[in-house]
């Protein structure tokens, strides 16, 4: 672990000197990355073994990687004499893990009616100790939710945890899904959760009708401006000469007259009947959750409860929403229905205490990981909120528990890895070991699961962020 | 660490050699679809019981378990899972067992010490605190001892066989812990001893407006008062029964916990624990970073804990700091406010961050044994011990191992069923 430097240098009589000095070693130890330079050496890590994050194991493999992205993967890659060697006999390399529920630097939560939040802007890139917490764990991506309490909290994004200097491409996916939450606000009674599901339900309905007033708005426009055309043409037939069966000719095809028409034909000339439609007032969450309902964009819910669960999926059957459902105590329930829907899974929850609770936690238990695979549903693993600003996300540990709880080991290593990358529509950028794909990795002492299993270090775009032997990160010199 | 009020227990007499499939009286019910296996089973187990009474040798206590390998008192997982257990004790570790012996064998399997949490609040039956006034010389945490809690139930299924009762933080004395087992030789949860260590607490919830102490100075104060006023001998207010367990510690002769969260905490208990020749543990300690040099050599050990996943890394590495300048670390869980298998959860967190795997296996089970003066009683695999065995299918400090078999006292009290039926 990299502690900051708690000796500061004693002051000297050159004060200006140590005062260089001083600004130095805080850069280095309080940045805690090294300048960053356009060109980089290219890095191979040596000989170790390789879990690529397809569930493929290469023993004795090497990665090569330059340039911010991976460039070879394999037993038999050679790298140059120029390449920075990194010796990995024994080591593990993973791609960089990816959180999938997360509120990383998450200053604060959007408000219960603002879908067109961004969760991107509200990322405190300068969380130095959050995000060193998440190397810490292997972590090199994280999904943020826009969380809210209960209703619609904004458009979650994917991010990568660079080190400060190099924040231009740190969001990797602006817009995941539209986020809502559903009864976060402490403890709803049963009523309460009526008024929740009915207000989420309300708010695709308020869409649906804002889209057909636009409609409405759409064909009374062209209505109008049909006949404003038609009544010209009219006007100026009747300053050249008068003619007849005009305006049927100038129709466009398949649209026919309606009986108003007609009759707007023969009085003609009562100029003030023809009005032009009022536009109906825009509304940019209406907007935002149209476009979840014609499937451009998913719905992710977070949900702490099997009842709201169920709630959810009866909203998404009933507007064919996709859905992906985050929390979630009590899912395995609905593990059949969840498979049945493709419906995915991010559990990020804590472990439930022993003791017996009166709320939803009592639904929860530790194997119901490995109950919603066997089910056939896709699982992820979210650190959630985590309520200590340096708690870390333990991802590898959650991994490990649900395991030992019954879940298959390569499926519990998919999940935060390709997986994960797959579901946030980021494989063509993370998740695996791949040439091509971002240089987002991790070297770890041990498997990933396995119990002494600890981050050696972490390559993120290439620049090694972290290393736990107590060195600072290496540059590329 | 010297025993502390012996309970003496006889072994179970009158059963005979119980293989190890009707010995199981302690399992979960069994669901009638399995009926038929349970029938084969059945059969065969009476083929067994004819024969070893045929034979006429079986020795009704004694029987073998087998594993691939076990938790040694150094916490090294060493190869030969072989345990002898006769009555209520191990009798034999490794080498061979006797032959004519009914064997409950586990292939592949690590036997581990029975997890031990030396902090919790497990099968508690109301509070586990006064709230009138700082100092509860009376307070035994045997008297909210609940022994029909369903919670002991699933924390024996996660693996935990001790648990000392301890009073909660808010009393600058807040009583005398009392040390329990999720299973007896009756197969219940029992009482091991009332005689724990004593609880004390310097943290923030003991400073009350409507109470003395009102402030850590305060706190400090009262509780030398009540030392001096003990340790001369002259009788206190409180006229406690039987041996008052304040005087006891005051005398230096039992044991006290105190939560000791902040560094200047701890140092706050050396000072103490010199001045009157106190044996102090300072417990729940986060701030090693300052401390961990300090207390090395100065006090029994140290209690960290309770933390899971979302434990900010400070607390996480205080264990391995701490162990690395050679203090003995006990982990506790906190059940039941934690999840069943915190204990584990925690020493897997702590060794990801620098805690040595020995260490962090011996901290959920010899150390707090050692730390609640039961030491040469349980928490360690060695003949002479209390049979409490976890059956674990690989090293129980990796989360993805399944506790496979508990065994307390000698008699299993628990086996998993196949996999997916663990409730």
């Amino acid at each position: 672990m990299t502690f900051l430097p708690h000796t500061v240098p004693a002051p000297r009589r050159r004060g200006g000197r140590s005062r260089c000095l001083l600004a130095a070693v805080l850069a280095c130890g309080v940045l805690g990355t090294p300048p960053l330079r356009a060109q980089m050496r290219p890095v191979a890590i040596q000989d170790a073994t390789l879990l690529v994050g397809t569930g493929q194991t290469i023993e004795h493999g090497t990665v090569l990687f330059g340039d911010g992205k991976i460039t070879a993967v394999g037993q038999d890659v050679k790298p140059s004499f120029l390449a920075r060697k990194i010796a990995g006999q024994g080591k593990y390399v993973t791609p960089g893990l990816i959180d999938a529920g997360s509120a990383l630097g998450l200053r604060f939560q959007s408000g219960a009616n603002a879908a067109t939040a961004q969760a991107a802007d509200a990322f405190d890139r300068y969380a130095e100790d959050d995000i060193r917490a998440a190397w810490r764990d292997g972590v090199t991506a994280v999904c943020l939710p826009a969380r809210t309490g209960s209703g619609v909290g904004g458009v979650g994004a994917v991010l990568r945890l660079l080190p400060r200097g190099d924040s231009a491409d740190l969001v990797l996916k602006k817009e995941v899904a539209l986020c809502a939450g559903l009864g976060l606000d402490g403890r709803p009674g049963p009523l309460a959760r009526v008024r929740i599901a009915e207000d989420l339900r309300r708010r695709f309905q308020l869409a649906k009708e804002y889209r057909e007033a636009w409609d409405d708005y759409a064909d009374s426009l062209k209505e109008y401006e049909e006949k404003l055309a038609e009544r010209a043409k009219k006007e100026a037939a009747g300053k050249e000469k008068p003619t007849t069966n005009q305006a049927a000719g100038d129709k466009k095809p398949g649209e026919q007259k309606s009986p108003e028409e007609a009759k707007g034909d023969k009085k003609d000339e009562q100029k003030d009947e023809l009005k032009k439609p009022a536009e109906p007032a825009k509304d940019r969450n209406a907007e935002m959750l149209l476009r979840v309902l014609d499937g451009g964009l998913r719905l992710w819910v977070e949900v702490h409860d099997p009842a709201e669960i169920a709630n959810v999926l009866d909203l998404a059957e009933q507007y064919n929403v996709a859905l992906i459902v985050e929390g979630a105590t009590g899912a395995h329930l609905l593990a059949a229905r969840l498979a049945r829907m493709q419906v995915p899974v991010v559990l990020s929850e804590p472990p439930t205490p022993l003791a017996y609770l009166a709320g939803p936690e009592r639904y929860a238990r530790p194997d119901d990981v490995a109950i919603l695979q066997k089910a056939g549903v896709q699982v992820y693993f979210g650190s959630g909120r985590l309520d200590s600003p340096t708690a870390s996300p333990q991802l590898a540990v959650r991994a490990a528990r649900a395991v030992g709880y019954g879940l298959d080991a390569n499926a519990a290593l998919l999940a935060m890895t390709g997986g994960a990358a797959r579901l946030l529509g980021v494989d063509k950028e993370i998740g695996r070991l791949e040439s091509g794909l971002q240089a987002d990795l991790v070297v770890w002492s041990d498997h990933p699961l396995a119990p002494n299993a600890q981050v050696e270090r972490v390559f993120v775009g290439g620049h090694e962020v972290f290393r736990a032997d107590g060195h600072e990160p290496e540059g590329e010199e | 660490m010297r025993s502390s009020g012996s309970i003496g227990v006889s072994p179970v007499t009158g059963s005979i050699g119980v293989p190890p499939v009707t010995g199981s009286i302690g399992v979960p019910p069994v669901r009638s679809c399995l009926s038929l296996p349970i029938m084969a089973v059945a059969l065969s187990a009476v083929v067994l019981l004819m024969t070893a009474s045929a034979n006429g040798q079986a020795d009704s206590a004694r029987r073998v378990l087998q594993a691939a390998a076990y938790v040694d008192a150094e916490g090294q997982i060493a190869k030969g899972g072989v345990l002898v257990i006769d009555g209520e004790k191990i009798v034999q570790l490794g080498g061979d067992p006797p032959a004519d012996l009914p064997v409950d064998a586990y292939p592949g399997a690590v036997l581990c010490p029975g997890l031990i949490d030396c902090h919790s609040a497990l099968g508690a039956l109301g509070g586990l605190s006064e709230r009138q006034q700082a100092v509860q010389p009376r307070v035994n945490a045997r008297d909210a001892f609940d022994r029909y809690a369903r919670q002991l139930r699933l924390a024996l299924a996660a693996g935990v066989t001790t648990f000392a009762l301890a009073p909660d933080d808010r009393n600058l004395i807040g009583g005398q812990m009392a040390i329990c087992q999720t299973a007896g030789p009756d197969g219940r949860p029992r009482l091991l001893t009332n005689a724990g260590p004593l609880k004390l607490s310097l943290s923030a919830q003991t400073f009350r407006p409507d109470r003395d102490p009102t402030s850590r100075s305060g706190a400090l104060g009262l509780l030398r008062e009540t030392l001096e006023v003990l340790g001369v001998g002259q009788s206190s207010s409180f006229a406690p029964l039987g041996d008052d367990p304040v005087a006891a510690f005051a005398a230096g002769r039992l044991t006290g916990f105190v939560t000791a969260p902040g560094g200047a905490d701890v140092l706050a208990c050396l000072q103490l624990a010199q001045d009157y020749g106190l044996r102090l543990v300072p417990i729940h300690t986060v701030d090693a970073r300052r401390v961990a040099e300090t207390v090395a050599g100065r006090v029994a050990g140290i209690v960290i804990g309770p933390f899971d996943l979302t434990t900010g890394q400070r607390a996480a590495v205080a264990a391995g700091l701490f162990a690395r300048h050679g203090t003995p670390v006990a982990i506790a869980g906190g059940l039941p406010t934690s999840p069943p298998d915190s204990l584990r959860l925690a020493a897997a967190v702590a060794a990801r961050a620098g805690l040595a795997p020995p260490a962090a296996r011996r901290a959920i089970t010899a150390v707090p044994a050692e730390l609640l003066g039961i030491g040469d009683r349980v928490g360690e695999l060695s003949a002479g011990h209390q049979a409490d065995v976890v059956v674990f299918s690989g090293d129980p400090l990796d989360l993805r191992s399944r506790v496979l078999a508990v065994y307390v006292a000698g008699r299993r009290a628990y086996w998993a069923q196949a996999a997916g039926e663990q409730r």
